[in-house]
């Protein structure tokens, strides 16, 4: 409560200190998830290689070009790793991003690490005002400057107004019922005029049965409501500091959307409310799976995700010379002449491609070695592997290339 | 057959011969040459959807009629005694429309004025030779019309001077005339005016379209009598003099009258580029909810054709073989539903309400070669129908014609494009398509059926972004596709082994007519030294000669090409619209010279270019033999 007071007494500050705030956001490099678990057994899911690069320095180069001036990255599992990491990159002396991180051992949700953060933040006042929160694993390039604009004036008129969602237009694959992320479908009603959050339904859709349970009072409440089913949650929210006390007051939270969200529109006691942010043209999207693995890698190739693409340097990456047929080589792959390298293919830097290798649609860290006669389609293999003579990977599971990767990486 | 040839052969040098062979040659030559005289005309009707006024249907009937027409000169006049002056020119409607008897004005009775537009048109010959014309709702149909029997009847001698002259003294005489009925209309009611001017509205468009298949029919049917050959001739000259069949829409007083008797009330856009001034161009949208309204007052409309022209109109039909083959299907309706009115035979009845139909299609958007040639079809095989053949019977055989165009000359023309153009892909080729043509389209998935591993770039432009369609449905069946607008063509071109372009049509210069930017797509290829190759349906082929782009066209919506769809933040050219010193031009159609084609693929097999007029020449004359 106590928390909650102070945090409505700064936003009631002034506006335009409000406006001088620093621009922050807080990272959770932890999906607190076992989606990636043979893999994460032993390394972070942040840093993991997506497409040659670790994935944090999407989101870290993301947050930087949007105008974010101060990250928390919350480590938890792996966190030493996650720590030397960033203590090695550029990110430490990045002259417009400072990197603060935070670690916490006990955390086994985002709710455990907002309660962990919030704490912290009350001995050393680091959150100031609204922040962005965001997973470590969120490739973007949408604009943030515009929607915290959008978030803090609605924020001023609408105390209760403590959040505001990214929702993007998904595009359904037309394989399995799944969203192209390998996400359950969701399901979520909004005011079309206010943008209000409504309803957020993410596992309790029906599927047998095609069917969905709307609150009767919504329909009373609310003059139209507007229900999509083709939404997916790009998991970037806009957050006033309310949030954190929430979590705060409510220790049971343990999940953003499952426990938060759900529990905020239930409450009416409180009459917080979520807004939500549709975004068109730019990208965002969550590695959350394999599929999404998988996807986003793709969209990185394909330049979705412009600037953040192999090419151009962010984050510290050494970029990789893109030609025809979006094929990225670094410029020292040593590639026999016999070997076909096919569209939409990574090499990355030191990588031997031996005699009559068949190439496509992968992706190829580092450091790798592979024999001759070999044949990859639709894989990735990450840094520093060995792949011996007359192999054929072309897997349809992410997972069995990852699978793969490890026993090649083992021998 | 073979005696026609030869002289050709001898005559022209292979290419020329197609523009000027057809003009000069024949008639001297060989007389009784159905189709060689058929074409000419032709070549110079740049095309069959042409707004000019086309005295080339009159002939036929005149001469068809001239036996009959007394007889129905009689049964007209007893059908209105009121007026025997009318009846010379058979105008019955006279009864209906200055009677002012709303009552009559049914189907039927509306029906009546276009179907018997071509007899009226001969019968006013006579009657505006006098020039002393009554007021009646018909009078500028009859005036229309008769220039070219004056011309036909007078000789060949001093032609284009004539034609001049016949043309001022058209329009005078339209002009007195349309004051003369104004004026005699004035106390006959409102409603009846306005009914009668809108259906000879659509007489007098639908002999334009009409001119090609009624030459054809003029020649075709009654091949024997010398005095035909002698009204074709005088027509081919007079072609040869007129360059601009089509109606010139930079021609002002044209245009009012136009605009006048048309059916469906476009309205011009305001500022237009100079050199297209001679091309319509509409301020789209507008029309659409006015003419669903007008959808029960169109009495002489069959609901099928109407719904065709709306589809045209509102853009739901699109490309040369759909926009045919939904035309057909509703003539097929119309042919179904229709019965031969009191007094009248059937072919030339009909023949009148088809051309009724189709002026009503021109106005909802130009015709197609394609369509043209069509109508064309349509019309010979009413024109030849046996008169011995029963009302039911001739209707069924009508019926299954159409039928049998739309099978053998688009659908399985298809499929043996796609045969053939099959061979012509390999593995591992990467093929660049523009726009979403329907036989490459065909093409593309048939050689993916048969296993062949290739690569496809789908080059697209604005406005229309017809190529995302394509996109779609070559993704979902699992085609490696490549998406990128025009101009990344020179850029995305160093990867493509093969170039496959569709045609709206083909004229016998070689010259492939098509959506805009096709030529510069052709251009580029054949810059980069990758072959071009054109899939074609035979009848989308034309006699035509045709060296620019400009002459003949089609302007689209100019509204679509300053709007950016879903970018609200770059439509910088919002409101600008009204600007005089800003003209938009949104062209529809380019011409790319043969010089830049490959090989042509029809169903007739894979030519050059050059062979064209080969295919148009031997597809004509099965056509007319058919």
């Amino acid at each position: 409560m106590g928390a909650q007071k102070k945090g409505g007494a700064r936003v009631s500050d002034d506006s335009e200190e409000q406006s001088r705030q620093r621009l922050q956001a807080i990272l959770l490099a932890d999906s607190f998830t076992t989606k990636f678990r043979p893999v994460t057994l032993e390394r972070p899911k942040v840093l993991l290689p997506l497409v040659n690069v670790p994935m944090i320095d999407y989101t870290l180069a993301w947050l930087e070009s949007a105008g974010i001036e101060e990250v928390f990255v919350f480590c938890c599992a792996h966190s030493t790793q996650i720590i030397d990491y960033l203590e090695t990159s550029e990110w430490r002396t990045h002259p417009n991003l400072v990197v603060r991180t935070i670690e916490s051992h006990k955390s086994i949700s985002a709710g455990d690490a907002l309660r962990y953060i919030y704490e912290q933040q009350t001995e050393t006042s680091q959150i100031q005002g609204d922040f962005v929160l965001v997973s470590g694993d969120t490739v973007s390039n949408m604009p943030l400057a515009d929607l915290i604009q959008e978030h803090r004036e609605r924020k001023k008129r609408d105390e209760k107004a403590i959040m505001t969602m990214v929702i993007k237009k998904s595009k359904p694959s037309l394989i399995t019922h799944q969203s192209r992320l390998g996400t359950d479908q969701l399901f979520i009603a909004v005011d079309p005029l206010t943008k209000q959050l409504l309803h957020y339904e993410e596992d309790k859709v029906d599927h047998a049965r095609g069917s969905v349970c709307l609150d009767k009072s919504l329909m009373e409440s609310n003059p139209s409501v507007l229900l999509y089913n083709d939404m997916q949650d790009c998991y970037i929210d806009i957050c006033s500091p309310e949030v954190l006390s929430l979590f705060e007051d409510n220790f049971d939270y343990q999940h953003l959307r499952r426990h938060f969200v759900k529990g905020v529109l239930v409450d009416d006691i409180m009459g917080y409310k979520i807004f939500t942010h549709e975004i068109g043209s730019s990208y965002a999207a969550r590695v959350d799976n394999f599929r999404s693995y998988d996807t986003v890698s793709k969209d990185i190739i394909q330049r979705w995700t412009y600037p953040y693409v192999p090419d151009i340097n962010f984050g510290g990456n050494r970029p990789v010379k893109l030609g025809r047929q979006g094929i990225y080589r670094a410029c020292d792959v040593v590639q026999s002449r016999s070997a076909d390298v096919g569209a939409s293919t990574v090499v990355g830097y030191g990588t031997k491609i031996g005699n009559g290798d068949r190439i496509l649609n992968s992706v190829i860290g580092n450091g790798c070695c592979i024999g001759s006669n070999v044949v990859i389609e639709g894989s990735y293999i990450w840094n520093n592997v060995t792949i011996e003579d007359g192999l054929w990977l072309g897997g349809t599971l992410l997972y069995l290339r990852i699978q793969r990767f490890r026993c090649f990486s083992s021998r | 057959m073979e005696s026609r040839r030869n002289p050709r052969a001898v005559v022209d040098p292979k290419v020329r011969q197609v523009g000027f062979f057809t003009s000069s040659q024949p008639d001297s030559t060989h007389q009784p040459d159905p189709i060689a005289s058929e074409s000419h005309p032709v070549v110079s009707s740049i095309s069959p959807s042409g707004n000019s006024l086309s005295p080339v249907m009159i002939p036929p009937p005149r001469h068809n009629s001239s036996d009959t027409f007394p007889l129905r000169a009689a049964a007209a006049s007893a059908v209105s005694p009121s007026s025997f002056s009318y009846s010379t020119r058979r105008d019955f409607p006279d009864g209906s429309t200055t009677a002012a008897s709303p009552g009559r004005v049914s189907r039927g009775s509306f029906s009546k004025p276009s179907s018997s537009l071509p007899g009226v048109g001969m019968d006013a010959m006579a009657a505006a030779k006098s020039s002393s014309v009554p007021a009646s709702g018909l009078n500028t149909v009859s005036v229309v019309n008769m220039p070219p029997e004056k011309e036909s009847d007078q000789k060949k001698n001093s032609k284009p001077l004539k034609e001049k002259t016949t043309k001022a003294e058209r329009r005078a005489l339209q002009e007195a005339q349309r004051a003369a009925k104004a004026a005699a209309n004035a106390e006959g009611g409102k409603a009846p005016l306005v009914s009668s001017g809108s259906v000879a509205s659509t007489n007098i468009k639908a002999t334009k379209p009409a001119k090609p298949s009624s030459q054809k029919n003029d020649v075709a049917v009654a091949a024997g009598p010398s005095e035909k050959k002698a009204g074709g001739q005088s027509e081919k000259d007079r072609k040869k003099d007129a360059p601009h069949p089509r109606m010139q829409y930079d021609d002002e007083s044209r245009v009012v009258k136009a605009k006048r008797r048309a059916v469906v009330k476009q309205t011009e856009a305001k500022y237009r580029v100079e050199l297209f001034r001679h091309l319509p161009q509409y301020e789209h949208g507008t029309q659409l909810p006015d003419l669903q309204t007008k959808f029960f007052q169109l009495d002489p409309m069959h609901p099928a054709v109407y719904k065709v022209g709306l589809q045209y109109l509102s853009g739901d039909i699109s490309g040369g073989n759909a926009r045919c083959i939904a035309m057909l299907q509703a003539f097929q309706e119309v042919v179904r539903d229709y019965s031969t009115p009191p007094e009248k035979t059937l072919n030339r009845d009909m023949t009148a309400k088809i051309s009724s139909y189709v002026s009503f299609l021109i106005e909802c958007r130009p015709l197609s070669v394609s369509m043209g040639n069509a109508i064309r079809f349509v019309k010979n095989r009413i024109a030849k129908l046996p008169i011995t053949l029963s009302e039911s019977e001739a209707k069924a055989a009508l019926q299954s014609d159409i039928e049998r165009f739309i099978n053998e000359k688009i659908i399985t023309a298809d499929t043996v494009i796609v045969k053939h153009a099959v061979t012509k892909i390999r593995d591992g080729d990467v093929l660049l398509t523009y726009g979403s043509p329907t036989a490459v389209e065909m093409v593309l998935l048939h050689a993916h059926e048969l296993g062949k591993k290739f690569r496809v770039l789908v080059v697209d432009s604005r406005p229309k972004l017809e190529g995302q369609l394509l996109l779609r449905r070559l993704i979902k069946r699992g085609i490696n596709c490549t998406y990128t607008h025009i101009n990344a063509i020179s850029y995305i071109m160093h990867e493509v082994t093969k170039v496959f372009l569709g045609a709206s049509s083909v004229l016998s210069n070689g010259t492939v007519y098509s959506r805009v930017g096709t030529a510069c797509v052709a251009m580029v290829a054949s810059a980069f030294r990758v072959p071009v190759l054109v899939c074609c349906e035979a009848y989308k082929l034309h006699e035509r000669v045709q060296l620019d782009s400009i002459c003949s066209n089609e302007l689209g919506d100019p509204n679509a090409i300053s709007k950016v769809h879903g970018r609200e933040d770059i439509n910088y050219l919002d409101g600008l619209t009204n600007n005089a010193n800003l003209q938009f031009l949104n062209l529809m159609f380019d011409a790319t010279p043969s010089d830049y084609i490959s090989m042509i693929i029809t169903d007739y097999g894979m030519v050059p270019p050059t062979s064209v007029p080969v295919i148009v020449r031997e597809y004509q004359k099965e056509h007319s033999l058919v």
